[in-house]
Formats: C-alpha cells, structure tokens, sequence
C-alpha cells in the first residue's frame, strides 16, 4: 500500500517564500496507516520522519556542478523527470553522510522504477566546497550520472535555502536539518521530508510521488 | 547569546578553592604526567593515511583499563586507521549497514565522521552521537550532566532532542567481547539496541581486536598545560615584527586574560564563595595563565626556541599571535605537539595538508591573494593575457606570485606571463623602469611587492607605467599614497580579503565597547579585532568541553563555535568545518575611492577562487 494514498486533502500551497507555514506535517507509517509516529518494532530507535507537501519558487540563480560547469538552477528543475533534492556539506559528520547514503544506497531502484530522474546535492557550505571537493565527495558515494552535485555563491546558495525553508538555526551549518525534497514533475507539489529516512522509506516516498503524479512506475 | 563564561570564570575560583580545601583531590589531576611522547612526536603524518604507518600520541597506547581477557591482542596503530579511514586489517573495504538498510562498503563510515577526531561525539542536525573516549566505555556509564549541559542550553536544536541526550542509556563498563559485539550488532552490554543512525559493521576478529585498542586509548591521557587550578596558554611575537602592533596584540591578549582572571577572582569576595546554580560547573574553571613567547632570529630556528619554552611550561594551546615570516615551522611545532594554534595573525599560513592538522587561521593569506587576483584577471573582458608579474624574493612576494601563476594558468592555459624578481631596490626600480618603457606590451602588470611594498609604490610614483591594469596585495593598500600617484592611481587594484568598509556586522560595536572599557588603545583595529575573535574561541570552545580538557576536543568546539554568531567584523563570514582549518576563504577586487565608505570601493563580488 502506498503511503501517499492514505493522504487525503489539498496540494498545500507555501507561498513565494517557501515557507511551509500551510503544509501539514504530519508522522507517517511506513506501514500505511496513519499511526502517527512510525516507532518500527524492527529496530532500535525507530526510524521517524515527517512529510508534507509544499510548493517552492525557485530562485533565478546560476550554481556550479562538481566539474565546474555553470548550472542554472531553475532551468536545472524547470525539466520533465523526477527530482530529489538534499542540502549537505563535504566536511559535514553525523547527518550529511546518512542523507548521501540513502541516494547512493537508493540510484539503481530509482533508475529502474523510472528510467529518468535526477538527484541533486546542494552544498550548504558553498565557499569550502569547490567542485574538486563536490567530485571527490560524488565518488566516495559512488555517485552516477543522474547525480548531480552543486556549490555556487554563498548568497545564491542562501536564497536556495530560503527559498526550500531550509534555513538552519542560528545561522551555523551545524544546525541543518536532514532533509529531502521529491517532486514527480515541474507541475507538481514537492514532497518535503524532514528526518532520516531508510532507503527503503526513500524509495516508497519516491513511488508514491510518481504515482501521485499519474507517472508510469515499473 | 548564551553564555557560560561568567560562571565559568567564577568556576575556576571555585576549583582552586576545592583544590586548596582539599589538595588530594587537586592531586589528582596535577600529578599527571605531561606524556613524553608529546615531545618527540614526528611532524609528518598527524593523522595517518591507510597507506602511511602511523604516528601521534596513540604510540605507546596509554591503557585505561588493565589487563584485560584472552581477546587477540589489537593493534591501536591499525585502530587508529580504522577509526579514521574505514581501513581494515585485510585491506578489504569496511562494511556496514545503517537504519536496517542493507549493508555498504566503503569508507563514508570511518568512526571519525560522528565521534570526531577526540571521540567526544558530535550533536548536528538533531542527531546525538554520544562520547565513545577509553575511559568512558570503559566505566560503567556515569550520569554527568556536564557532558550534556552544553547540548542542551547553548545549541539549537530541534524538538525531540534535549530528550534524546536526556536518555540515561545506564549500561556497565564495556568489556572488548561486549564492545565488539556492539559494533557488530548494535547492542551494548545492557542489553539495549544502539540508535539505528549507529552502523553495525562487519568487523573481522583482528579489525575489531584494533579499534578496540585504540579507543582505550582515545583522550585517555590527560592533555598538558591544565592542572585543576591553571590552564596554561601561550602567544607567539618575533623579531621583525611592527612594535607598535606586536603591543598592540599582546596589550589586546593581556587585557582580555586580566578580564577573565577578574571576573573569576571576583568571587572571591561573595559569600561561601558560590557560582550560585552553575556550582556543579565548578570543576571546569580555571584561571587562565599567559605565556608569551618571544621568537628570535630565521624562523627555521624558531621550534627549537619554542620547545625550550614549552619545556619550560607546557600550554594547552596557543592562542593568537603575531610573526614576520612562514607560520609553516610553528605549525609542523603545532602538528608534533597535537596542540591547537588558535587563529595566528599572519599572511603566511601553511596552505598545504591543513585538514585536522593544529593551526586554524582566519584566510590562507597572500596564497589566497595571489589566486584572487589570478581569478580577477582571467575572467576580465577582455581578457588580460599578456601579464607582467613583479615579485620581491621574500616570502611575501613569492609565495603569491607562486599562486598567482599556478591559478592564473587554470583559468588561461594561454596567458603570457613576464616574471620579473627583485631581491633589491636597485632591481625594482629596474623592472619597473623597463615596464614603462614597454607598457604597450602588457595588458596588466602585478606587483608582489614583498616586505619593500614603501619602495615599490615609490617606484611605480616615479616611473608611472601606463598599463591600465595594475594588481596589488591588500597590505599596499595602507600604504598606498593616491597623490603620488597621478591618473596611475585610477589604474590600481587590489585583492582585499577582508569586510568591506561600508558592511554591519552587530558585533563589533560590542567588541570596541569592550576594547574601550579595558582601556585600550585601538591602533590597528583589523589586527585587534582578530586578536580578540581568536580569544573569544578559546573562550567559547571552554565554555563546550567544560572540565575534559582535551585539545582535540577543542578544536572541535572551535569548529563548531567558529560560526556562531561570534563575527567581529573583519571578515565577511567566518566559519569552521570539520576539519576546516580556514575561516574565511575569499576576498573582494578593490580600488582606491575617495567617495566611497573607508576609501575602497569593490569592483568584485566575494570571490573564492
């Protein structure tokens, strides 16, 4: 059963500013059942995270991939194929390599259900994380072609962040929250996701997304 | 902003006065030993390279616990790799699974990336990643609210996490079957699942057998430079240096330790001597004691002259600090010591293998320098490609003519240089002369003019090369007499790493209330400045680790301040990483404005090359 089936009500609407002010998060069960927390028996500590949908501007900013290439962000997300979205830094401990694993744990079940789609990871980091960084940080997890990786001006990287309400307390890197972003196609509401999630949570978001979307999913 | 210091200082009044009530347990912690190994540590290598053997304080392994059962006997060196580079015995890549997933090979799960480098763990993100040193697997856990103090109150976190850290986890000592079993399966020895976050690796007998020896070593043996009353610190001036500023940073440093000491001694006088409801505080305030030492002579003799003094009374860190010449031989000191070196002011910071090595620095200096304006004219249109590069022969014109040609090439494998070196005025005012004579064949000149940037100027006054482009350091800037200069002063540009002018940045209004109320004099307001940032990190990194006064926890509780709201100004942004060891990485293009706030006005955006 699809989780996203279970979700009844509007696409939520956050505004120019990305705030997700009017999208309701709300615990989801990997289950199906709208239980609330999703405590899994099966491990330790239980696997939690929210998910809402939101919709976001995306900022008019030209970022720099791991070659160095300029990419336009908005062109970048203005193409018809899934997207999954995440903000991390190279030198990050603790999260960044939870959330890097679960997209590179996570490429050949996404190159299967739909042939195209693309991963991004945006350094929140911008002035430390050069290109050559972003490529060595790619390879250690096995990044593939549809995984992009990307730096940019530390105040484009800013309006990104805010633009995604990934803004981090306290303005110190340190603070930023695990977070994942899904959307099926440009006409379609984000799935935003705050939390850590298994690959297998990733891959059931994801498929629901493309479902939502009336997406052909294998 | 929350603050800790104020009760940390009147702490530290409260330790000595536990110490004098009760000098046997004072004993304890002064009695131990500096560990000799500190001393002869190689320089290379700080924290080893799978390939590379390793050195550092782990050798000889300082046991926590004795004897312990029939486990092979591990090898702390190949832990150590482990521990930081996911590198097994066998050579096979490590495995692990985390949050149930299936498992991976690879090296993304080193220890270090969570536990970090002194094993104190980290908090990020919402995510709580508990201490794992010797002496703490090794004990049966221990309720401490200390070590969570910190976590609690002075970061920002999500809902969900002070409970997180609340959580008792009450578990006996680990044993090395017991530790080894919670690496592979995930359960400590009271029976309780590890967080799913924590991966359960596939270790074999001897890999885990290594890790497990040296995390009984892991910031077991007490750093040097703190005993329960004192810590030590220490502040580095040399010859050649300006007099007027050399007082000015340590006047800065002087005022800012008397400042401490005061509020400390301060309660002194209160009754019963309490840091009223911060006393369970008590044990991590100490008075801070400065040391400053005065190198002489080339900077190759430089360590030897810092060993004495160290000999003499070893510090837990240095702090600040002003040199003429390459901080390079006091950073290799810094890197064989295992000792921070706390935001030096200098324009010559060692630039290469820099990550988790004891320097921090504010910028990568005139090596930054020569790349921003590298980047500057190989990106103008139209291009500059036929360059005159004029260096002096000293450090501070080769090292960033070096950089200016390495990062000029990346941006225009075709750019012509012309390079002319000085090691004289005779021979400046050569070059200079020549390019006026021959300025049709240049589209910029660049002139690194060293430690003669006076002469430099002078020469370029007098000969007035009509080369409509002409790159400068930011250090000429000062210096730099627009009058002299003619229409030749519209044709000047310089790499600037440091805030604008006309920027805000709240803090540094606090910063020269401060400097005023101590009564000092602000002459060199950038150099003070930084002085200050530079103290106010150990500050805060103390206010962190609280009584576990280990260096590498240090720094990371420097990493992790670097970027908390701590901003004095003198850079657009400075902030750490892990195992960040620059805190500002750009600089600004600017030129001479009259009109324009502070004289400068930016041609650039931020560039970080």
């Amino acid at each position: 059963m699809l989780a996203f089936a279970t979700r009844s009500g509007p696409a939520f609407s956050a505004g120019h500013d990305g705030m997700g002010a009017m999208a309701r998060p709300h615990h989801h069960d990997p289950g199906g059942e709208m239980a609330g927390m999703s405590d899994m028996s099966g491990t330790a500590a239980a696997t939690k995270y929210t998910a809402a949908r939101a919709n976001y501007t995306v900022p008019a900013v030209t970022l720099t991939d791991a070659h160095g290439r300029p990419v336009r962000l908005a062109q970048l997300l203005s193409q018809p194929r899934p997207v999954l979205v995440q903000f991390i830094f190279t030198s990050c401990t603790t999260i960044c390599p939870l959330l890097s694993t679960t997209f590179s744990q996570a490429q050949a079940e996404l190159g299967r259900m739909h042939g195209d789609y693309q991963l991004i990871s945006i350094s929140i980091d911008p002035e430390y994380d050069t290109p050559e960084r972003l490529a060595a940080y790619a390879k250690r997890y096995n990044a593939g072609a549809h995984w992009m990786f990307l730096t940019g001006q530390a105040g484009d990287v800013r309006s990104v962040m805010t633009a995604f309400d990934a803004l981090y307390q306290g303005s110190n890197k340190m603070y930023h929250r695990p977070l994942f972003y899904l959307r099926a196609r440009p006409d379609t509401p984000w799935l935003r996701i705050e939390g850590f999630m298994q690959t297998a949570d990733l891959l059931r978001e994801y498929h629901g997304v493309l479902g939502a979307a009336g997406l052909a999913v294998r | 902003m929350p603050k800790l210091s104020a009760f940390i200082r009147s702490a530290a009044l409260a330790a000595v006065l536990a110490g004098l009530a009760n000098p046997a347990a004072a004993g304890d912690i002064s009695s131990v030993a500096v560990p000799a190994i500190h001393g002869t540590t190689p320089v290379a290598s700080i924290h080893p390279r799978p390939s590379q053997s390793v050195t550092g304080r782990s050798e000889p392994p300082r046991p926590v616990v004795a004897k312990r059962g029939p486990s092979p006997a591990g090898d702390s060196a190949a832990g150590k790799r482990l521990y930081w580079h996911g590198a097994t015995a066998s050579g096979a890549p490590l495995q692990a699974a985390i949050a149930g997933d299936a498992a991976v090979a690879g090296t993304q799960f080193g220890c270090v990336n969570c536990h970090r480098p002194s094993g104190f763990g980290s908090s990020e993100g919402g995510k709580y990643v508990p201490p794992i040193t010797g002496p703490i697997l090794f004990s049966p856990r221990q309720l401490n609210r200390n070590r969570i103090y910190t976590k609690l109150f002075e970061e920002a976190q999500p809902a969900g996490f002070a409970a997180d850290v609340r959580m008792p986890r009450m578990r006996p000592a680990y044993t090395d079957q017991t530790l080894a079993d919670a690496l592979r399966k995930g359960v400590d020895p009271a029976g309780r699942k590890l967080d799913a976050q924590m991966p359960r690796y596939a270790l074999s007998d001897r890999d885990a057998a290594n890790l497990i020896a040296y995390l009984k070593t892991l910031s077991a043996a007490a750093d040097p430079g703190v005993d329960a009353a004192v810590i030590h610190f220490a502040t580095v001036v040399s010859d050649g240096t300006d007099p007027a500023e050399r007082a000015a940073v340590v006047s800065t440093i002087t005022a800012f330790f008397d400042w401490m000491n005061r509020a400390t001694h301060g309660y002194q006088s209160r009754p019963g001597f309490s840091p009223y409801h911060m006393s369970e505080l008590a044990s991590a305030f100490r008075h801070w004691q400065l040391h400053v030492w005065e190198l002489h002579g080339p900077p190759a003799t430089w360590p030897q002259q810092i060993q004495r003094q160290y000999d003499a009374q070893p510090v837990f860190a240095v702090i600040s600090g002003l040199v003429h010449g390459p901080w390079r031989p006091l950073a290799q000191f810094c890197d064989a010591k295992h000792m921070p070196c706390v935001f030096p002011n200098t324009e010559l910071p060692r630039t290469t293998n820099t990550d988790y090595a004891y320097s921090l620095y504010f910028s990568r200096g005139l090596t930054l320098e020569g790349e921003v304006l590298a980047r500057y004219l190989g990106r103008r249109q139209p291009q500059a490609d036929r360059i005159a590069l004029v260096h002096s022969t000293d450090p501070y014109g080769t090292t960033p003519a070096r950089a200016f040609e390495r990062a000029l090439k990346t941006e225009q494998a075709d750019a012509r240089i012309r390079e002319f070196a000085f090691s004289d005025q005779t021979e400046l005012n050569a070059a200079v002369r020549e390019l006026a004579s021959a300025a049709g064949n240049f589209d910029a000149l660049v002139l690194l003019p060293g430690e003669r940037v006076n002469a430099a100027l002078t020469a370029l006054g007098e000969w007035r090369p009509g080369i409509k482009v002409i790159g400068l350091p930011s250090d000429a800037l000062t210096s730099v007499q627009p009058g002299k200069l003619g229409t030749l002063a519209g044709s000047l540009l310089f790499a600037y790493p440091y805030e604008l002018p006309s920027a805000y940045h709240p803090r540094s209004f606090r910063v020269r209330q401060w400097m005023h109320a101590q009564h000092l004099d602000i002459a060199y307001p950038r150099l003070q400045f930084q002085t200050y940032y530079a103290l106010t990190m150990a500050e805060f990194a103390l206010d962190q680790i609280l009584d576990d006064f280990f260096r590498d926890y240090f720094i990371e509780a420097i990493e992790h301040e670097a970027e908390n709201n701590l901003d004095i100004g003198t850079h657009p942004t400075l902030a750490l990483g892990p195992g960040q060891r620059f805190a500002s990485k750009g600089a600004y293009i600017v030129r001479i404005d009259a009109a324009a706030p502070g004289g400068i006005r930016a041609l650039s955006d931020w560039i970080v090359p």
